[in-house]
């Protein structure tokens, strides 16, 4: 929009200016009959040049034909333009307020737009947040406050009109006694006369009922209550048969007093008298029976006592008879077993006794034995004494012949080992000599067949045997001389100086520049001081001029990034050639060592 | 000591370059192909899809070498021997 706006403006420009020319033109030719609202930029070459006139100064003719001049009317665009940027402005805020208020609408609504509002919207999320706290407030006001403290449920019951009550302290416990209205209220009298009354009389009148007794045992303890304001018409005793005939005389003075009593309230004595009469007359009796049947169970007694006595008299004299018997047969057993056990430890005394005379009788044999063995010896030694003695220079000049040969056999075996030694030694230092031809060599020699001769030769040797088990692998097949290294490394130098400008993490331009500047660096030769690529390569350069090609690995080996990874494989070769060298100088010392070893 | 396909390691970054200058020459010129058919089948022959074609090759071209000189893979398949 701006770019055409701009051309517009420029061509407008171009032709307000090409109209001015124009007129002025025009102006300075007096031509009159110019229209003045002519369209500018149109060219009229209609108009006719009337008078050609001599120019006159241009300068202030066309200035004031310019002023004074009717220029055409401009389109006048600055009134437009002073408040097209308000009206700009104006328009943006209006589009924007609707935008961002139909967005945030919509995005509540609807949960796609909602996502791509808040994501891609710049300020959308927060609109739409502040928005959607508002409703959240709106709608539950009180969220948010703190819960309720106590944790009781809020629901209450009405309590109507049962109510609880704990079964506390007021309960004491069922009541043992009756009821409160059915406790008799004189029950106590009459337990107490209880106690006290054991008469062996008759059946007791209760006051409220009249209960007939027929047996008036002498130990019923019912009381005897006379009471003197209320006499109760006393009944008679009915003899029915079930009370003895003895009785009959207590019984009718009872029925007397009865009587008599019931008439007149009170007893006279000679009921009384009467019934004492019957009552004396009964105890009489039972203390007859009582004796009578005392004296019986006396007799009986007295039987039974001398039954008993004869039997427990028979019962003792069996008991004496077992007890003798069962005596008898003890002792008869004890014999039997003593005889037993004596005839038992005779057999045992008489193999002892014969074991014993066994082994004392060997011993006497060995004791025997041990002597003549003693006899022999003495024997032997005596004749080996005696030819001892009659070959004694002959015996000991064999000694010294033997001690002497087995000298000699020693010296002998000493003198073979150290040949073999010394041609040991000889052929290690062959093995050596070659290995030191093979490095020297102006072309590379497989080195494979001589470290293994070394090994063969010198392999008992510890130092020899681990300097030869050190040697790389890759070197098996040769390493490079000095002068190919020296010739790997001059093809080398260009890559590295290539690369000597390469910053960290390099892209295209890097390396380019690299290359295009590393043209304009001076070339170092001889062995300058410095940590910069050429230094380095002319110091690397020149050991291997010298043939130092551990100096030369070692500076090569001081680079770093892309010109040591250009260098690695001559590296590589070089530290072959580095530690070959070097094992074969430690070979060569030990070979050293190995001729003054033995 | 070089097995059939090692190369060595002076070569790294001349390898490197040959792969850089060749893709980007073929990018660009497929860019250039590209914007010569989109001129004169939407733009009516002007000239600037062109340029703008050869731009987008040459920047992929340029994008990529980086990638391969910073150490990926970016647009070239390497086969280890």
């Amino acid at each position: 929009m701006l770019r055409i706006t701009s051309a517009r403006v420029v061509s407008q420009q171009r032709q307000v200016v090409a109209s001015r020319l124009l007129h002025s033109s025009v102006a300075r030719l007096n031509v009159t009959n110019v229209p003045p609202t002519s369209v500018p930029g149109s060219s009229s070459p209609t108009a006719p040049i009337e008078n050609p006139t001599p120019a006159t100064p241009s300068t202030p003719n066309l200035s004031s034909s310019a002023s004074s001049g009717s220029p055409p009317p401009r389109p006048s665009p600055e009134p437009k333009k002073r408040y097209a940027f308000r009206k700009f402005l104006l328009s943006m805020s209006v589009l924007g307020a609707i935008v961002y208020g139909g967005g945030v609408w919509f995005a509540l609504r609807n949960d796609n737009f909602h996502d791509f509002y808040t994501e891609y919207i710049p300020f959308g999320e927060r609109i739409v947040m502040i928005i959607e706290e508002r409703e959240f407030q709106r709608r539950f006001p009180n969220a948010g406050r703190k819960p309720l403290e106590d944790d009781k449920p809020r629901v209450t019951v009405h309590r109507g009109g049962a109510t609880w009550k704990m079964v506390g302290d007021e309960y004491k416990g069922p009541s043992t006694g009756p009821h409160v209205s059915a406790v008799p209220k004189d029950k106590g009298e009459q337990k107490v006369e209880t106690q006290k009354d054991i008469v062996p009389a008759a059946a007791t009148p209760v006051p409220a009922s009249a209960v007939v007794s027929p047996a008036p045992e002498p130990a019923k303890q019912e009381p005897l209550v006379i009471k003197e304001t209320v006499l109760p018409k006393l009944p008679k005793f009915v003899f029915d048969g079930t009370i003895d005939p003895s009785l009959e005389n207590v019984v009718t003075s009872i029925n007397g007093l009865f009587t008599a009593l019931t008439k007149a309230g009170s007893a006279g004595p000679e009921e009384l008298g009467a019934l004492a009469a019957s009552l004396g007359e009964v105890s009489n009796k039972f203390v007859t029976l009582r004796a009578k049947y005392e004296s019986e169970l006396r007799e009986n007694l007295d039987q039974q006592a001398l039954v008993f006595a004869l039997q427990s008299e028979k019962q003792e004299q069996d008991y004496k008879q077992q007890l003798a018997a069962v005596d008898e047969k003890w002792r008869e057993g004890y014999f039997e077993e003593r005889q037993r056990i004596m005839d038992i430890y005779k057999k045992r005394l008489i193999a002892e006794l014969k074991k014993f005379n066994q082994v004392y009788s060997t011993r006497l044999r060995n004791e025997v034995a041990a002597a003549n063995a003693e006899k022999d010896k003495l024997f032997a030694e005596k004749v080996v004494e005696t030819v001892e003695n009659e070959r004694n220079s002959r015996l000991s000049k064999l000694k010294e012949l033997k001690s002497a040969f087995e000298d000699v056999t020693a010296l002998s075996a000493q003198v073979d080992s150290q040949l073999e030694t010394a041609e040991k030694t000889a052929e290690l230092q062959l093995a050596l000599g070659s290995l030191t031809n093979a490095l020297q060599a102006p072309y590379t020699v497989p080195l494979a067949p001589i470290i293994a001769r070394i090994k063969e030769v010198g392999g008992e040797d510890p130092l020899i045997a681990a300097a030869v088990a050190a040697v790389p692998v890759s070197a098996y097949d040769g390493v490079l001389t000095p002068a190919q290294l020296a010739a790997r490394f001059k093809l080398l130098a260009p890559e590295i100086r290539k690369a000597s400008l390469v910053p960290a993490d390099a892209g295209v331009a890097g390396f380019f520049g690299s290359w295009l500047f590393s043209k304009l660096l001076w070339k170092k030769e001889g062995k300058p001081k410095g940590t910069d690529v050429e230094s380095i390569l002319a110091r690397a350069e020149s050991a291997l001029i010298e043939g130092q090609v551990v100096e030369a690995v070692r500076e090569v080996n001081s680079l770093d990034g892309w010109r040591k990874k250009l260098a690695e494989d001559w590296l590589a070769e070089g530290r072959k050639r580095s530690e070959v060298e070097f094992l074969a100088r430690v070979l060569g010392e030990e070979g050293k060592v190995w001729q003054y070893k033995y | 000591m070089s097995a059939v396909k090692k190369t060595a390691s002076e070569q790294l970054l001349n390898d490197k370059w040959d792969v850089v200058i060749s893709n980007t020459l073929v990018k660009t010129a497929l860019g250039f192909g590209f914007g010569v058919v989109t001129s004169v089948l939407f733009f009516k022959r002007r000239a600037f899809p062109v340029w703008l074609g050869i731009g987008f090759g040459a920047g992929r071209g340029y994008a990529e070498g980086d990638a391969i000189f910073r150490g990926g893979d970016a647009g070239v398949r390497i086969v280890n021997p």
